[in-house]
Order: structure tokens, then C-alpha cells, then sequence
């Protein structure tokens, strides 16, 4: 039997060279598809890697564990407990990274104090107590508008707001074009005279009051519309002394009147006899302000786990013991740019707390990071965990055990040594969380990308079919034709007491010899083509200038190969699996000739 | 038996006679109604209230104090805990603004803001400035007349811009002072109740003392108890000034 297959693999050999010039484009055909197919896959593959590093390393990690409410509410107060969880993991082998990670939201803003000059003009309609809109009016001079960026719709603070001024803010209702000075902004008669009238230092400034004076000391105002009821109502004043027990309305009335319901026609009586300056410099600030999400990271894990550093542009990564005055905050370049704030700049932010209210706090803008997609370059924020197990502040802990000191987070996102098993990791893991915690890989938590990765990998393998098919037919066409061709032969063959499956097995032999020797070839040039793909790449700069990101991923716009076994592998099986398939029918057809018709052919 | 032929007689005669029916109820569902609706309003009304919040695993407690003129201006400056005090609502027409002491900043608060919890509590923003009298948006669907208690229930007027789709509100019959209100989404599901209770006479007006919101189907509720009030007082503009929310 084996020197049967010895046999037929030395005929087939010397078959195959018979008909050269066939042979040799057949077997071209074979190696040039399975040459197409290595670097089709390496590149195909290269993409879903980078997907999957590119979400994985940017923000999911491999692994996540959450509490078992987060993933549905994603309440504030959904946490697990710290410390316990990161030393026990920090302790298992291959774990590379646990950042733990507190999310929070809130406002941020700046300030930025500008001096202009208040001019006096006639024609600008004050807008005063217009509640509706709680703005002062003004006109800002076009050099001005230009200088510190003041648009119609812009608003400024007065700092400080004039005692006799109701409006807090003043609102830009349009440019002023022509010969202004740069920091000329037109106001109201009534604004002049409050900002003339002020006197910083004159004015005692009104303090919080610890007692209810704030309270008690108003005085009722004179019943109008109240008169006929309470005529009808006499035991109502009597009930009026006996509840008010600590301060009464008696008393009120003796007091020098604190406010007065006539306060604004006194002051502006008052005001009326000063006399109005044309111009007059005041300050004013302006905020900018956008609405955030916040993440709390321990810097050093986060590096572990994740590529965020790399995405700093300005200034630095957040530092574990940071040394200034308020903690160190990251943001994003678009943000920045909403803000008008630079590395170095103090904002304001307030978060929301586990108390459910917001708490507020400075910080200092200690770089910008760009990662290229807009949302979060725009709206993400990153400061220290501190800040988030500050009791002052967010006060995140672990609500659910029985000690309610533990400090809490809501996430710790995990790098494991061998990202493409992360899935096995996960009991590991469990040991460690109990039944605190929900552990789940990136693919379960992004299942629409995981999803994806997987659709690509199908099409993958639909489009190595494809090729390998085409090629196959090649290959059968060849089979076919040297069967036909050599009917007489095998009749002979076969007269001489070859066995039909012995003459099917030689065809079978010769496609299997040609598919090896087009896989060598094949292999060879499809791995030359690989490696530049894999050193040098698809460089698409040119057509995305930005790099691209598709569906918030952020990918790399070199579009690299990468190698894998199963990425010449598989190729090479496919072509041998394919050509044995399609030389069954060519070595079927040989097998069923028989001798006396083949003899009664005649080819020429 | 005269007695009832007259009243009906008469409610027969003012129903006919009285264009001016709301939706399907007589025309002094209205009053009761919107009687109810501004009991806690005057003119301009003062003073101190307790905010307790319970939420899953977590309960609050904040004092304030609150200055307030008609519906449309709001003061609150919370005064305890600590790590609160100072913290200043202001709402001017449809504007809230916080003022964050230990920052010393004022934050506008935003259209995506306005649905977010206001200091932890069932209250959002939105309700602060929603507050808008009941009869201008709503029709009288029905009204059942208790031994004690008038129940009436409010549909939107169409097209009216309001979030519920049902109120429906207990009022005792004695005084018009609201016992209940039970708010129903568009779709006839129970989404909240407030409940008010406590009556007492302050400041010469018999007000409830006790409001507590309660959220369908949770354990949860903010219930606010005003500890001192002063209606009708003459509340200096400053208080509702941006300038007056940093003092």
C-alpha cells in the first residue's frame, strides 16, 4: 500500500511536467491567490487588533468589575469597595493593571476678569428689571468685541456689582462699530450713576447672618389685596404675636427701617443729586462654563491600563502626589478651547456628590489631552480619585457593607497579560469579588463592537473563500483537462490491471502535489508581501488627515498587517482543502473509464 | 327635603346660567382649586424650612432659608450641614442659578441641567420653574364631593406644555387646604404624591406645614416642614439679585 502511494506520487510528479506551461500558470494561479489571502488577513486582522486595542487600551481595559446595579443604573451611589478588591487583585498573576475609577458629572467654569471702561450713552436702553431676561443691556465697541472676544449674547459680571444696581449682570446686545477705543463699552444712565455712586471700600458689606434677622426683620408690607380678608379674619393678628415667638412684629415696627418698599426711589433720589461721569472703569468678569462628566483615576494604575497619558498634548499626565495649591485637573483640547483656559489656569468645578447634591471645588488645569474624538475631547474631565473619596466633595464610599467608611469606587477596569484570552481570566477574578461584584470582559460591555469584530472576522473568511475558489476552479479546469486528455492512457492503465481508486488517487496525488508546490510559492510571496505590511503599513494620512475613528473609536490612520499563525494557516488549509475538493469529480471521471471506450477515442 | 330642592335648584340654575364652567365642573371648582394651588403663596412670603431627603440607603437633612415673591422669584440659602451652608439657589422667571459658596461662583443652570435633582432632593430643577397655575393649563375632568373632601381631577388643556397628564387633587372642604395631590404621567401611571399636612395658622393664614413628596414605587421622599413663615413681608430686590445670592 505504501509503495503504491510512493508510486503514485512519483507518477503524478513526472504528470504534472508533462504538460509544463499548464501546470505552471495553474500553479501560479494557486500561489498568487493564497499570496493575496496572507496579507489580506494580516491586514483584516491588524484592523480588528487595533479596534480592539484601540478600545480596550483607550478606556474599557480587558476586564471591568462593576456593582451588580451599575451596568443597568449607573447610580452614584453603585460602588464597591476599594481597597480590599485592588491589594487581592494587585496580588494575582497575570494581572498587569486595576485602575479603579469613580465617575461623577457636574459644571466646570472660568473666570477671567477684564477691565473696561463703562461710557455713558443716551441711546442704550438699560433693560433693568426686566426679570424675564435679569440683564443689564450694553453696546461693546468693535475693537473691544474683537480684543476680548465679547459677542452680542456675551455676558459679564460686574465685580463688584454695584449696591444700587439690581441687575448682577451685564449683556452684550450688539457691537458698536467705528472709532472706539479697545475697551469702550457702552452703558445706560441708570448704570453710570450706580457705578459713580459705588464706593468699594464706603459701603458695609452685608453679612451672613447665623440668626433668622434676615427672616424677622422684614417688614410686612401694607395690606392691599389682603385688607378684606383679614378684616373678616380679626383673630388672625392676635394669632400673629403668639406664634412669633422670638421676634415680634411690635418690635419691627420701632426699628429704624432696615429696607424700606420705597429703598429704590430713595437711592435713585439720592443718586439723582450726583453728578454723572461720562466714563468710569470697572471690572468685570466673564465665565465660561460647560457641563462635564468627571472621572476620578489613580494616575499611576491608569497608565498600567490604559493609553490616556499618551493622549496629552499640553502640560502633563495627573501626578499621584500632586504638590499645588488645588488638585490637578485634565482636560480636553476642545474643551480648553470652550473655556479659554490654558495649563497653569485655576477652574471651577462642582460635581455631583453621593449626597446627591453638587459640591464645588478649584482646580488647576494641569493639562490637555486630544484623543481625537470630539465628544470626549470636548465633555471629559479627569482628576485624582482623592477627590472623589474626599468627604468634602464627592464623597463616594462603599454603601452597601457594613462598615460605611471604606472608600468606593465604580469601576476598576483591568489589564490581564494575555488580552486575547481575557475571558479566562474572569473566574480568577471572581474569587477575588464574591458576589460583590459583577466581572465581565470588554466584549460583554461593548457587545456592539465585540459583535463587529466578530462580523469582520466572518467576512474575513468569505473573502479568502472567495479568492481560494477562484483559484480552485483554475485548478479543476487543469485536472479536467489532463484527464480528458489522457483517457487513452489511463485506459491503458487500467487494461494493464489498474484499480479504479488507484487511477482516482493519482489525480488526487497530482492536485495535492501542485497545491504544495503553489502553497511554498505562495506562502513565500504572501509572507514577503505581509511583512512590509506589518513594518511599514497602509499609510492613509493622506486621505485622513486626522486619523479616523469609527464608532467613537479612535484608530490609527497606518493601517498596519500583523502577524498570526492562524493568519497563514488557515490560507494554506483552505487551499489544500479546496483543491482536493474540486479534484474529486476530475479523478471520479478517470476512475469510471473503461479501457475499450477509452481505446476507441481518438485525441490528437 | 325643601332644602335640598333649593340647592339643587340653585346649582341647577347656576350651572345653566354660568358660561363660565371649567372643563366639566361648575365654575367654583376653579377657585377651589386655584385656592388650594397658591396656598403657600402671597404676595411674598419668608421664612425657615427643614429639607429631609430619604433615598435607598441614604437619608438627608438641610435647613434654609427661603424669600419669595409671588411665583416668579425664589431665594433658598441652605444654612446646615456645614459642608452646605451658604449654598444659594436664586430662580428669577425660568432662571435658576446655584451660587457655590467655597468657589464663590455663580452657575447658570443649563437646559440639560434643569431635569437633574435640586440638592439631592425628589424636586428637580424643572419643578422650581415649572410651577405654573394649575387653571391656566389644565381643565377640571371631574369632581366628587365628600363628606369632607372635594376630589378633583385635572386634565392638560391640549397643547398645554406640562409634563403631567393627570392631577388629581383632595382638597378638604372646610378651609381649601390640599390633603393630597396625586401627578399621573401621560400614560395614567401614578408618578408621584405630594401630601400636605401639619395645618397650623401662621401669619395669619392657616397653611399645611407639611409637604411630602413621595415617588411611585420607591421607599423613598422628601418632605419639607417649614418651621417658621412670614407672609406679606417687604422682601428687599436684592434677595432675588445675582448680587444678593453671594451675601
Amino acid at each position: 500500500m505504501f509503495q503504491n502511494t510512493v508510486l503514485l506520487l512519483k507518477m503524478g510528479w513526472r504528470n504534472l511536467w508533462r504538460q509544463k506551461r499548464r501546470s505552471l500558470i495553474t500553479l501560479s494561479a494557486m500561489a498568487s491567490g493564497l499570496a493575496l489571502c496572507i496579507p489580506t488577513y494580516g491586514l483584516i486582522v491588524g484592523m480588528t487588533t487595533s479596534m480592539t486595542k484601540g478600545i480596550t487600551r483607550m478606556h474599557l481595559g480587558d476586564i471591568q468589575i462593576h456593582n451588580p446595579k451599575w451596568p443597568e443604573e449607573k447610580g452614584i451611589r453603585q460602588t464597591i469597595p476599594f481597597d480590599d478588591i485592588y491589594t487581592r487583585l494587585k496580588r494575582k498573576s497575570g494581572i498587569i493593571g486595576v485602575a479603579p475609577r469613580i465617575y461623577s458629572g457636574g459644571m466646570i467654569s472660568s473666570d477671567e476678569e477684564i477691565e473696561l471702561t463703562a461710557v455713558w450713552d443716551k441711546k442704550v436702553n438699560t433693560g433693568e428689571g426686566n426679570d424675564e431676561e435679569f440683564h443689564c443691556k450694553a453696546l461693546i465697541s468693535e475693537k473691544a468685541s474683537k480684543k476680548y472676544r465679547l459677542t452680542p449674547g456675551s455676558t459679564l459680571l460686574f465685580k463688584p456689582v454695584p449696591v444700587s444696581l439690581n441687575c448682577g449682570t451685564l449683556k452684550i446686545s450688539g457691537i458698536r462699530h467705528g472709532d472706539y477705543a479697545d475697551n469702550e463699552i457702552f452703558v445706560s444712565e441708570n448704570i453710570m450713576r450706580a457705578l459713580g455712586a459705588e464706593n468699594p471700600e464706603g459701603k458695609t458689606q452685608e453679612k451672613s447672618t447665623d440668626d433668622d434677622s434676615d427672616i424677622d426683620n422684614l417688614k410686612k408690607l401694607p395690606a392691599v389685596v389682603d385688607s378684606a380678608s383679614k378684616k373678616e379674619n380679626p383673630e388672625g393678628k392676635t394669632q400673629e404675636k403668639s406664634t412669633d415667638d422670638d421676634s415680634d412684629i411690635d418690635n419691627l415696627k420701632k426699628l429704624p427701617a432696615v429696607v424700606d418698599k420705597n429703598e429704590k426711589t430713595i437711592e435713585k433720589r439720592k443718586l439723582s443729586f450726583t453728578r454723572i461721569k461720562k466714563k468710569i472703569k470697572w471690572r468685570f468678569v466673564r465665565t465660561k462654563s460647560a457641563p462635564v462628566g468627571i472621572m476620578g483615576i489613580l494616575p499611576s494604575e491608569e497608565k498600567l491600563v490604559t493609553n490616556s497619558w499618551k493622549t496629552v498634548i499640553k502640560g502633563s499626565y495627573l501626578n499621584d502626589n500632586p504638590s499645588g495649591k488645588y488638585p490637578e485637573i485634565l482636560i480636553g483640547n476642545r474643551l480648553a478651547e470652550t473655556l479659554n483656559v490654558k495649563v497653569g489656569d485655576r477652574i471651577g468645578m462642582d460635581s455631583a456628590t453621593s449626597h446627591f447634591y453638587p459640591m464645588d471645588r478649584f482646580y488647576t488645569v494641569c493639562g490637555i489631552f486630544k484623543t481625537g474624538s470630539t465628544s470626549v475631547d470636548r465633555s471629559v474631565v479627569l482628576v485624582h480619585i482623592k477627590n472623589g473619596w474626599d468627604k468634602d466633595l464627592m464623597d463616594i464610599r462603599y454603601f452597601e457593607g457594613k462598615d460605611k467608611t471604606l472608600r468606593g469606587v465604580h469601576e476598576f477596569a483591568v489589564h490581564v497579560k494575555e488580552p486575547s484570552r481575557n475571558s479566562s481570566y474572569i473566574s480568577g477574578i471572581k474569587e477575588v469579588t464574591k458576589d460583590v461584584a459583577v466581572v465581565r470582559t470588554w466584549q460583554q460591555i461593548d457587545r456592539g463592537m465585540a459583535m463587529m469584530i466578530k462580523t469582520t472576522d466572518a467576512m474575513t473568511s468569505i473573502i479568502l473563500m472567495i479568492i481560494l475558489i477562484i483559484a480552485a476552479f483554475g485548478t479543476m479546469n487543469t485536472m479536467l483537462m489532463s484527464v480528458i486528455e489522457r483517457i487513452r492512457e489511463f485506459g491503458v492503465l487500467k487494461s494493464i490491471g489498474m484499480k479504479p481508486n488507484m487511477v482516482a488517487r493519482l489525480i488526487i496525488f497530482e492536485t495535492f502535489l501542485m497545491s504544495l508546490a503553489a502553497s511554498i510559492v505562495g506562502t513565500a510571496i504572501g509572507v514577503a508581501l505581509n511583512s512590509y505590511l506589518v513594518n511599514t503599513g497602509l499609510d492613509l494620512r493622506s486621505v485622513l488627515p486626522d486619523g479616523f475613528t469609527f464608532q467613537g473609536v479612535v484608530l490609527d490612520p497606518v493601517w498596519r498587517g500583523i502577524w498570526t499563525i492562524e493568519g497563514i494557516a488557515i490560507p494554506v488549509i483552505l487551499l489544500f482543502v479546496i483543491s482536493m475538493l474540486v479534484s474529486i469529480w476530475p479523478a471520479v471521471r478517470a476512475a469510471r473509464i473503461k479501457p475499450v471506450e477509452a481505446f476507441r477515442q481518438t485525441i490528437g | 327635603m325643601l332644602r335640598i330642592t333649593i340647592i339643587s335648584i340653585i346649582a341647577f340654575y347656576s350651572s345653566a346660567a354660568t358660561a363660565q364652567k371649567w372643563g366639566n365642573c361648575t365654575a367654583d371648582t376653579r377657585t377651589i382649586v386655584d385656592k388650594a394651588d397658591r396656598i403657600m403663596f402671597s404676595r411674598t412670603s419668608a421664612g425657615k424650612m427643614t429639607m429631609s431627603v430619604k433615598k435607598a440607603g441614604y437619608s438627608s437633612k438641610m435647613t434654609m432659608k427661603f424669600w419669595s415673591e409671588g411665583r416668579d422669584k425664589m431665594s433658598v440659602k441652605i444654612t446646615s450641614p456645614a459642608r452646605n451652608r451658604n449654598t444659594s439657589t436664586l430662580k428669577v422667571g425660568n432662571n435658576v442659578w446655584y451660587y457655590m459658596p467655597r468657589t464663590d461662583r455663580i452657575v447658570k443652570v443649563n437646559s440639560s441641567m434643569m431635569g437633574e435633582s435640586w440638592m439631592g432632593s425628589h424636586f428637580s430643577n424643572d419643578d422650581l420653574v415649572k410651577e405654573t397655575q394649575l387653571y391656566k393649563h389644565y381643565d377640571c375632568q371631574s369632581r366628587k364631593d365628600d363628606k369632607d373632601f372635594i376630589v378633583i381631577e385635572l386634565k392638560p388643556k391640549s397643547n398645554a406644555p406640562v409634563v403631567w397628564g393627570k392631577i388629581v387633587m383632595k382638597i378638604l372642604k372646610s378651609n381649601n387646604i390640599p390633603e393630597e395631590s396625586r401627578y399621573y404621567s401621560e400614560k395614567g401611571q401614578l408618578k408621584r404624591t405630594m401630601k400636605f399636612s401639619g395645618v397650623k395658622k401662621v401669619d395669619g393664614k392657616t397653611v399645611p406645614t407639611v409637604m411630602t413628596l413621595i415617588p411611585a414605587g420607591k421607599e423613598e421622599f422628601t418632605k419639607l416642614v417649614y418651621e417658621k413663615i412670614r407672609f406679606d413681608v417687604a422682601i428687599p430686590s436684592r434677595y432675588f439679585s445675582i448680587r444678593g445670592l453671594k451675601k
